[in-house]
């Protein structure tokens, strides 16, 4: 057996790791530059043309005259909604478990790492039935308040208010004669960049991702997600499976690439914008004693 | 997709089972909406709601562009089975939220939706006539009936034909079979004189629908509202498997899917000689698979021994159905009534009408379609009335359209024989009915 110590072993590894993860992200972003026929014909990392992509996009757009961008637009929405209250509920609750002592903080913490890890299929239709009672059920509320709740976020602000904020800092705040609120707002608050990075960023894409709970939710198309649309639209059409869509719909392999590139490319640009304080907030405190 | 459909399929189990439970302890929905079934047609105007799949939107747009006066709120579904089933499920919990009018693309969810704990889909004798519903294919309202009341109206037929390739028959000195046992002997020909090339294909569940449906295999048929007979070793059965596993065996019959890359390397390169499949395969699945132009024609399905008459299976057929609960019955019966048998509307789907003064505007309109070497019409709209009528839409068409894939073409690619896999099938086959509330006869 060869080492892989050496560095030709590393060059291997590497990119087979590169080829073999990577490959079909290529692969998914060279698809919408070819026609039907070069995806399964061509190598398959080969580049179609530029004019090919606004073919596709045409193409895609033939689908309920452009709905994939109402789905878009929703998938914007209902993220960003739950996001910032994600953040609203998040922040407030993980800087009381932090700093202060009160009966039953353990319960409340255990009872959060529980909610983190049941399934959210579990929940599903006790939360169906909530918003059948608030008669909200095929309205964006029906998503946005359910993933208002965001347990992993309350656990993250717990763990960055522990680790950043000193006991002492808030007891001399206390002392300049600051009452509580005006302790979260004017000391914790402004230290929360990262928190709020952190928890901004895994529930967008929790939201963003959720097949589950839009899928129940939502009947009407006009209020679906990206994911419960590229659904439809796979399933309508003989874009993957060939024996599906018996319409005239010109929507094939390379136009459902270009649709999941579309429901990928948020996810991506979020990632971006908030990498600095991800990787910030995850190292915070490492160093110290 | 496999895996994509798998996922779906799954998550749609979960939510339907999960309100199943719930259902268990609340009667209450069953009982109202029973009530409303029993009314009388109503005509209360306001909006209807429609679900449909993309391809079926584009006609209830249709519908809505020769109606301007109708009022329609049209949603586009996915085209999954057990989708209109859970949301129907969902809607009865909220009691609201119930589409007027579905289609359905997998029709055998009728079954379950027409009856509790769904009690969703109302009878529709009261809203289309007798005789227009004596204008269809005569196994579509027989599918299509349950304790004596029509409560679907199929969209297209999907009857099985021996599509064939012409021109490579006659230079190869072929004369098509007109029997399965002619099928049988040239089957082993072409196995002897050009192996590579073949004469059907056994790898996915359509085909299932067209060797055992033809044959009237009792897989699927319903002997009551909540009985059904399967029986794997009835003769009908037995002769399908006695004609495939000599011709699998020779490679003759493919254990490819029809939409495998396998197989469409082997339509574009000469080598399918012919293919008993759906209507629908022409149109739809030759042509956009490239099977080259000039080459194809149908003819009617082979006869079974003993028989005289070219029995077809069915692989598909999608069907409308209108909600116990809509507040205008009649007008989603007019909607019904026009998407299915509209000559204008019908002529130019790819699907073959179940209508049949449309199905003859059909026949007229693609007669003149030059892909074919010839006219295989006729031989569609002679299968038309043929097929076979004891495989019926039944509660475990979740279980059973993977069974076969997942049990006969996995252990045939083991190299197991077609007969001994039959208690296995017949096994996964009783335990989905039962577990669907059906009493199972065996024999």
């Amino acid at each position: 057996m060869l080492p892989l110590t050496g560095r030709t072993g590393r060059i291997v590894v590497m990119l087979a790791t590169a080829f073999l993860f990577g490959g079909p992200l290529v692969w998914l972003a060279l698809a919408p530059t070819k026609t039907n026929e070069q995806l399964s014909g061509d190598f398959p990392l080969s580049f179609g043309s530029f004019s090919q992509v606004g073919t596709t996009w045409d193409n895609l757009m033939t689908f309920n005259d452009g709905q994939i961008l109402v789905w878009l637009q929703n998938s914007v929405l209902y993220s960003a909604a739950s996001v910032a209250l994600a953040i609203v509920l998040c922040l407030p609750a993980g800087y009381a478990l932090a700093t202060y002592r009160f009966p039953g903080r353990k319960l409340l913490l255990t009872l959060t790492l529980l909610t983190m890890i049941v399934p959210q299929a579990a929940l599903v239709l006790p939360l169906f039935l909530e918003m059948a009672q608030l008669r909200l059920i095929d309205t964006a509320w029906a998503v946005i308040l359910p993933s208002g709740l965001f347990p992993f976020g309350v656990y993250l602000a717990y763990l960055h208010y522990a680790a950043a904020l000193p006991p002492s800092l808030l007891d001399a705040g206390r002392i300049d004669g600051a009452s509580e609120w005006e302790l979260f707002r004017r000391i914790a608050l402004p230290l929360s960049k990262p928190a709020v990075a952190l928890i901004g960023f895994f529930s967008f894409t929790a939201v963003w991702n959720n097949y589950f709970l839009p899928f129940i939710m939502l009947s009407d198309d006009s209020r679906y997600t990206l994911q419960i649309g590229l659904q439809t639209l796979l399933s309508s059409t003989p874009a993957i499976n060939p024996a599906r869509g018996l319409g005239d719909l010109p929507i094939q392999a390379p136009e459902a690439a270009l649709a999941a590139l579309l429901t990928a490319a948020p996810v991506l640009v979020v990632f971006l914008f908030s990498q600095r304080f991800l990787v910030a907030g995850q190292l915070a405190g490492a160093e110290k004693g | 997709m496999g895996q994509i459909r798998r996922v779906t399929a799954g998550a749609l189990l979960t939510v339907a089972s999960a309100l199943a439970l719930a259902a268990c302890g609340s009667s209450d929905s069953g009982s109202s909406t029973s009530t409303s079934a029993n009314s009388a047609a109503t005509s209360g105007g306001g909006q209807l709601t429609v679900w449909a799949d993309a391809t079926r939107v584009e006609q209830v747009r249709a519908y809505a562009r020769a109606h301007p006066q109708a009022d329609l709120k049209i949603v586009t579904i996915p085209a999954d089975a057990g989708y209109v089933s859970t949301k129907v499920q969902l809607a009865n919990r909220t009691r609201k939220g119930w589409p007027d009018v579905v289609f359905l693309a997998t029709p055998s969810e009728i079954s379950a939706l027409q009856g509790p704990p769904y009690n969703y889909a109302a009878p529709l004798d009261d809203v289309i006539g007798q005789d227009v519903r004596d204008g269809f294919a005569p196994s579509t309202i027989t599918n299509c009936t349950f304790g004596g009341r029509v409560v679907c109206i199929q969209n297209d037929l999907a009857q099985t034909v021996l599509w064939y390739d012409a021109p490579l028959m006659r230079r190869l000195g072929y004369d098509v079979p007109r029997t399965w046992d002619e099928y049988a002997a040239l089957g082993e020909r072409v196995a002897r004189e050009h192996p590579g090339m073949v004469v059907g294909a056994f790898g996915d569940h359509m085909m299932e629908q067209v060797f055992y449906g033809s044959s009237g295999c009792p897989i699927k048929q319903t002997t009551g509202a909540d009985s059904v007979r399967i029986d794997l070793h009835a003769d009908e059965c037995t002769r399908v498997n006695e004609l495939l596993q000599p011709l699998i065996d020779n490679r003759s019959v493919s254990l490819s899917g029809l939409f495998d890359p396998e197989f469409t390397r082997l339509m574009r390169s000469e080598q399918v000689l012919m293919l008993p499949m759906a209507s629908w395969m022409g149109d739809f699945g030759f042509k956009a698979l490239r099977f080259p132009a000039g080459r194809l024609t149908a003819t009617t399905m082979p006869t079974w021994p003993g028989e005289d008459v070219p029995y077809a299976g069915t692989v598909g057929g999608g069907v409308w159905a209108i909600s116990q609960h809509t507040g205008d019955k009649v007008a989603a019966g007019r909607l019904v009534e026009w998407l299915t048998t509209d000559t204008r509307l019908q002529q130019g789907l790819t699907t073959y009408p179940a209508f049949e003064a449309a199905a003859d505007a059909w026949a007229r309109a693609k007669a003149d379609d030059d892909y074919y070497a010839a006219d295989p019409v006729p031989a569609m709209q002679e299968e038309a009335g043929k097929i076979r009528e004891n495989w019926n839409y039944v509660r475990y068409e979740a279980a059973w359209q993977p069974s076969f894939a997942e049990i006969v073409v996995a252990g045939l690619k083991k190299g197991d024989k077609l007969e001994a896999l039959m208690d296995p099938w017949q096994d996964r086959l009783v335990e989905a009915a039962q577990t669907a509330g059906y009493s199972v006869e065996q024999q």
